[in-house]
């Protein structure tokens, strides 16, 4: 985008550093200790030439008035009693207005070089400020000519009070425009810093530590502030360590299995993964106690898991879907007892899902009891209230009868499948979840198009 | 009027069926028919108990304990009976304690719930 603007006002670009190289010869005549900021000068004009971002060039031509104006305040306190006579070539680069404002209103001089200033950000804009002083000064002059007092000598001897006030309100104008290319660089690397973070944060993910609290909203929604109790803030971090043990469960049982490791060893894997699992269980059945929307919500789970999110977990019907091909050939004994599962498990999940929508049903007419636009009286407000409450707490009892749900329906798997199926059966759940937070990965960290 | 509680013969000539125990109450409510839930109108728990009853083909007999008088005295008898964390929803099946929610559930998904149903005859092939 600077590139478009350089390209487009290529014939003020060379004006204005012709009138640039100018102020560069009054600079190194006038003031000499400012030469060092004649390097900068250069350099910041060479940089114009090229298609670099806008605050580069807004800044050579501030900072070149900023030291002139300086300059000038040095000059009028040493004349004060001589209004008469400014140096001409001093006088040639105060542009007292910019382009755009009509030079026949006084006051609209200092609005017209504030908004200029604030216009400054725009490049073409700031160029024909910087590249009009002969010509501004001119019409100042002839402005000033017919109205001022007899003190004015001609068109380049404007009154050093009108001077001294554009001066200080350039001033103002050029420290307010540091203040805020400073705060938009912070901006700039904060960005960049979040934006490292949350990459990290995906890759570590990736690797399936989980590094606990609300990453997951951090890296969607970006510096987030995110309200969690402490009770969930502890369960995250087990999960966290949870989860990790977990992955090492799976790397194991992945070896027996294709080690062909004998079956006595493959059922101690199995046993110790249920007992991973209902490890699971009993950490969800603590928080739910004392906070059980974290659990509801999902926020402890990747965005691709609460996808599939049900009651605070997975489907039990689900994890049935899931394992049926991998757990082939089955005896017709066995497929009775899975369709048989599949279907009870089915049936429990809706009698609950019902059950929840009853609860929401009645939460809602709890709340709007009396009509919703007149002013509650505050006695059965607060009754109201207390009945909500009692009822949204039934949540609970719903929440810990879904995650029984999946404790049973894991463990009736396990009874109808033979060891090594049963370890595959645990071994295709352990990857289905590992791929759905590696996509949760993925999809944070999608190259996005705007 | 007076009640006389316990086991004991009742005095007062009420209604028929009385009983004033609320134990013998519940088991002779349970033993009258195939499936009885002992529920509350607005417990929502108690609601996915019948949802369930119904989606397997049964018709269960539902006793809502809150708009009985003496609610709260079989509220009472019903946690004994079963020791779980709430009253309701408790089910009985051919007279028989299934119990809470979750043994309901925990049956249904161990597959013995149905054949228990059938042999109660509330479930026919």
């Amino acid at each position: 985008m600077a590139s478009n603007k350089v390209s487009s006002n290529n014939k003020e670009h060379h004006h204005s550093t012709q009138i640039a190289q100018h102020h560069h010869m009054q600079h190194g005549d006038q003031i000499n200790h400012h030469q060092n900021q004649n390097n900068n000068h250069m350099f910041s004009f060479g940089m114009m030439q090229s298609s670099t971002p806008f605050n580069i060039s807004k800044e050579s031509g501030a900072y070149d008035l900023g030291d002139l104006d300086q300059a000038l305040f040095l000059y009028l306190d040493g004349q004060d009693q001589d209004q008469r006579q400014m140096r001409p070539h001093t006088l040639n680069i105060f542009p007292s207005e910019p382009m755009h404002v009509e030079p026949s209103q006084k006051p609209s001089i200092i609005k017209g070089i504030s908004s200029g200033s604030k216009k400054s950000s725009e490049p073409s804009n700031h160029r024909n400020y910087v590249q009009e002083p002969a010509k501004v000064v001119k019409r100042e002059g002839n402005r000033k000519g017919p109205t001022s007092s007899s003190e004015q000598d001609g068109p380049k001897t404007p009154d050093p009070k009108t001077l001294r006030r554009l001066a200080q309100n350039r001033e103002a104008a050029r420290k307010s425009r540091l203040r805020k290319k400073a705060y938009v660089q912070q901006l700039e690397s904060s960005r960049m810093k979040l934006t490292q973070l949350e990459h990290d944060i995906q890759r570590a993910r990736a690797q399936g530590v989980f590094l606990g609290g609300n990453a997951n909203a951090g890296g969607e929604q970006g510096l987030s502030c995110t309200n969690i109790s402490s009770d969930a803030a502890l369960f995250d971090m087990e999960y966290a360590r949870w989860l990790e043990e977990h992955h090492h469960l799976m790397v194991e049982l992945r070896s027996a299995i294709h080690e062909h490791r004998p079956e006595t060893e493959l059922q101690i894997l199995i046993d110790n993964s249920l007992a991973h699992y209902d490890q699971m269980i009993a950490l969800k059945s603590v928080l739910v106690k004392s906070d059980v929307f974290h659990i509801f919500s999902g926020m402890w789970r990747t965005p691709a898991e609460r996808c599939f999110l049900w009651m605070g977990g997975v489907r039990p019907s689900e994890l049935i879907k899931i394992i049926m091909n991998q757990v082939e050939p089955l005896t017709e004994q066995q497929m009775v007892g899975i369709y048989g599962l599949q279907q009870s498990t089915q049936e429990a999940e809706e009698a609950l899902s019902q059950g929840l929508e009853a609860l929401n049903q009645s939460l809602t007419e709890t709340i709007v009891c009396d009509t919703l636009t007149l002013p509650p009286n505050m006695n059965t407000y607060m009754a109201q209230m207390a009945v909500a409450i009692s009822k949204l707490s039934t949540l609970e009892g719903f929440v810990r009868q879904a995650d029984s749900l999946r404790q049973q329906t894991l463990h009736r798997l396990h009874q109808l499948l033979t060891t090594r199926q049963a370890a595959r059966c645990i071994l295709a759940i352990g990857e289905y979840f590992h791929r759905l937070r590696a996509l949760s990965s993925l999809w944070l960290t999608r190259p996005r198009h705007d | 009027m007076h009640y006389q509680t316990g086991s004991g013969s009742c005095k007062v000539p009420l209604k028929r069926s009385v009983a004033t125990d609320p134990m013998e109450r519940i088991e002779r409510m349970a033993a009258a028919h195939a499936v009885v839930i002992f529920s509350d109108s607005t417990c929502c728990m108690c609601h996915t108990a019948k949802r369930l009853f119904c989606s397997l083909g049964v018709s269960p007999v539902i006793y809502e304990i809150d708009q009985d008088p003496r609610g709260e005295d079989l509220s009472k008898a019903l946690l004994r009976l079963h020791g779980g964390a709430a009253p309701v929803p408790t089910v009985f099946i051919g007279g028989r304690l299934v119990g809470a929610i979750d043994s309901v559930m925990a049956s249904h998904i161990n597959g013995s719930l149905v054949p228990l149903l059938k042999e109660a005859g509330a479930l026919w092939l």
